[in-house]
């Protein structure tokens, strides 16, 4: 696999975790994301810090399979669910972690999504699966996530949020978007 | 504590819509308590907005003294907030965020500063059904203050909606204490620092 600038990623997080932000998507420091640097090797974004301070040394680089990181920020606390996603899907390159809205009401009912736009299902694909639940920050939380994914774009996690993979950061923002769209369409089609 | 963070956090609240029909801003500064007015636009808080509440005998103020580890209270009306609170709605935790955040569960309570006292040993988030009723939360510093009602906010509309669905699955109690314990001391830690120092 060819070695990304990690600059680059570090740059990229910090926007994006910004732009994660103004779209609602997160709110203050929760949610993650993460970006496949090498074969090896990810940046995250760090655990508790908020997206509109965080700054491209607040990056960290973590072994994807030790899970192990230098002596600055620590990572985020689901670090093991992003070396996960990346150690089983080798296509994937960049991973995002939310607890956002819509896609918060199929995991607190543990349902999955029937996605029901086209446009949205070229994104998400027809059903978006919710994982069994687990508790964040657990083995078994990435083992049930991984399980709920396959080789799916993006899962919800059951009581949690829902993740979203792409090649890249541009591409797992977009099926992120598409996720909670298709959720909130079903719901709100049906809330009085 | 500088009043800045004060009225940021006012006015993120106030352009999400959570002051509708009134609210305020309350913390403790130098062993004194103070609150922004009532009836003031929290969407812009000047220093003629902010009183001193020391020596008042205010329901919520009382409650919010008893709660000695918290330095601010913020008193919304989010909608979803008031739509359990008129549905006499408990809201029990089925998401994470509600459960490390506030706890496991908010509770509807009558403006008495003994039953918020005791909403308050058990989460940072309280429903009130007194008068036109409000939502309360506490917090650390103004952040966690602003955060709780944040997510009590969504928590409030995703319980709701999640009836769509057949309702919401509720955490286990005693993994959403573990979960509460964990973030308070451990996961917390690295924003307080930088939102203790904000204040």
């Amino acid at each position: 696999m060819k070695k990304v600038d990690e600059r680059l990623c570090r740059q990229q997080l910090v926007e994006y975790g910004k732009t994660l932000l103004e779209l609602g998507l997160v709110q203050g420091t929760w949610g993650n994301m993460s970006v496949r640097i090498s074969e090896n090797y990810m940046m995250t974004t760090p655990s508790g810090l908020d997206y509109n301070t965080a700054t491209l040394q607040d990056m960290v680089k973590v072994d994807i399979k030790t899970l192990t990181y230098g002596n600055g920020r620590k990572p985020t606390s689901e670090k093991s669910l992003h070396g996960g996603i990346y150690e089983l899907r080798p296509e994937v390159g960049a991973v995002i972690h939310t607890h956002s809205k819509y896609c918060s009401i199929f995991g607190a009912a543990q349902k999955p999504l029937q996605v029901i736009d086209e446009e949205l299902k070229k994104l998400t694909g027809e059903l978006i699966y919710v994982s069994e639940y687990a508790v964040s920050g657990t083995k078994a939380l990435t083992k049930n996530a991984i399980k709920a994914l396959a080789g799916r774009p993006g899962c919800i996690l059951a009581n949690h949020g829902m993740i979203a993979c792409g090649k890249d950061l541009e591409e797992a923002l977009a099926v992120c978007i598409a996720m909670e769209s298709a959720a909130a369409q079903y719901i709100e089609a049906r809330y009085k | 504590m500088n009043s800045q963070a004060i009225s940021k956090y006012a006015k993120l609240m106030s352009e999400l819509g959570y002051f509708s029909g009134g609210g305020r801003l309350l913390w403790k500064e130098n062993k004194r308590i103070y609150a922004t007015r009532q009836d003031v636009d929290l969407n812009r808080i000047s220093d003629e907005d902010i009183e001193d509440l020391t020596e008042w005998d205010i329901t919520e103020k009382k409650a919010f003294d008893a709660c000695k580890n918290m330095k601010a209270m913020v008193v919304a009306r989010p909608p979803y907030c008031m739509e359990c609170i008129k549905r006499n709605f408990e809201l029990t935790a089925s998401l994470e965020d509600m459960t490390q955040i506030i706890g496991y569960k908010v509770t509807v309570t009558p403006m008495r500063e003994r039953e918020l006292v005791k909403a308050f040993r058990r989460a940072t988030g309280v429903f009130v059904s007194e008068g036109e009723g409000c939502a309360i939360t506490v917090g650390r510093n103004p952040y966690e203050a602003y955060v709780a009602m944040t997510v009590l906010e969504k928590n409030a509309e995703v319980n709701l909606k999640a009836e769509v669905l057949g309702g919401a699955v509720k955490l286990s109690p005693v993994i959403s204490m573990i979960e509460r314990l964990v973030y308070v001391n451990k996961y917390s830690k690295t924003e307080r620092k930088r939102k203790d120092e904000e204040g």
